[in-house]
């Protein structure tokens, strides 16, 4: 998932860069039970080798547009002598992310086949 | 792994501040992300703390400005478009947080044993008084009903935690829409009934008794604010 995604997003076109974010955030607390903003953006690094960086000037918003819409929830702790602000998914924030995966699914087969039809990514 | 020195984080601290983030709430979760970030940048890319934050500084869409020979703090207090727009985004979303919550939590509020023995009490208060004085009831009724504004205002005097915070500060003037309404329907009232002698009140009375459950469910979200703005302070005061 995480490579079609980083191929997705390699296009160098920032408006499907900021359309995916909020997904990507979705599925990376999805598969962590909670995530801190560096956390999230040294992850998303690693997964895409690099290819894909986040910026804290697009991270926050999008996290704070999620806690808005309910879809996440948060905990602060305490470490290393400073507050630090844990985000993880709400009820409905798992079923969201169910739909969102499924719809960025569907967008890339689309694309893939308007764009290259003999190759399928997998 | 080189870790900050207390010093390092009092200046991120102070440049914060200095970025106008004046709002500790805001302040803290940026302060732990710009240490993290500045750690792993220096042990990383084996740059200088001050290289260091100047990219975190950009990150967050602050320039830098174009300088011939800029000095660290020329280059760190150029702009700090990005806090400034950092701060506006989250002041939408923690709005339209509250929002949902008082629409959520609205009905279930109104309809719970609480509310309607509080707004038994009150309605069976004004109108004993109105069958007395007509006036004095309005005075009571719109006593009762501005009595969430400043029950909230109380909160921000006493306690520290809602101090500069923006949680709290958007909880308190979240729902301000409601008193700009009561103030222009007394205002239209006194114009509409400026020369009649014995004005009818009791329009008044039933308008603010109307508007009250409104103000005291932005009491509820305003009090939820300030219990989770308590508990961090709390924690970060510990």
């Amino acid at each position: 998932m995480y490579k079609k995604i980083c191929i997705y997003l390699s296009m160098g076109n920032s408006n499907l860069y900021k359309g995916s974010l909020t997904t990507i955030i979705l599925k990376l607390l999805e598969e962590h039970d909670k995530m801190y903003g560096y956390e999230i953006t040294q992850k998303v690094k690693e997964l895409t080798q690099g290819e894909l960086k986040i910026t804290e000037g697009a991270l926050y918003p999008s996290l704070h547009k999620l806690e808005a819409d309910g879809l996440l929830d948060v905990e602060v702790a305490k470490v290393d002598n400073r507050l630090r602000k844990y985000y993880k998914l709400t009820e409905q924030g798992t079923k969201e992310t169910v739909s969102k995966l499924a719809e960025l699914e569907n967008y890339i087969k689309t694309m893939q086949n308007l764009v290259n039809p003999k190759l399928i990514l997998e | 792994m080189r870790k900050l020195s207390k010093e390092d984080i009092q200046f991120i601290d102070q440049y914060l501040i200095k970025s106008d983030v004046k709002f500790w709430d805001v302040r803290t979760e940026l302060l732990d992300h710009i240490i993290l970030a500045v750690e792993d940048k220096i042990n990383n890319k084996n740059i200088t703390f001050n290289e260091a934050l100047l990219e975190v500084h950009e990150g967050f869409g602050n320039k830098l400005g174009h300088f011939k020979s800029p000095s660290f703090e020329q280059k760190l207090y150029y702009s700090n478009k990005g806090f400034t727009k950092f701060i506006l985004q989250r002041q939408k979303e923690t709005r339209r947080k509250y929002r949902k919550q008082y629409k959520e939590t609205f009905w279930a509020f109104l309809m719970s044993k609480t509310f309607l023995l509080e707004f038994a009490v009150i309605i069976i208060t004004v109108f004993t008084i109105f069958n007395y004085n007509q006036k004095v009831a309005f005075i009571v009724a719109i006593c009762y009903m501005y009595l969430p504004e400043f029950l909230k205002l109380g909160y921000l005097v006493f306690e520290k935690s809602s101090r500069k915070s923006l949680n709290v500060q958007i909880a308190v003037i979240g729902f301000n829409v409601f008193l700009l309404i009561n103030f222009s329907f007394i205002q239209g009232f006194n114009i509409y009934f400026e020369e009649v002698i014995q004005k009818p009140y009791v329009f008044l009375i039933i308008f603010c008794l109307a508007v009250f459950p409104l103000l005291r469910q932005s009491l509820n979200i305003f009090k939820l604010a300030l219990k989770k703005s308590k508990e961090r302070y709390k924690l970060l005061t510990s």
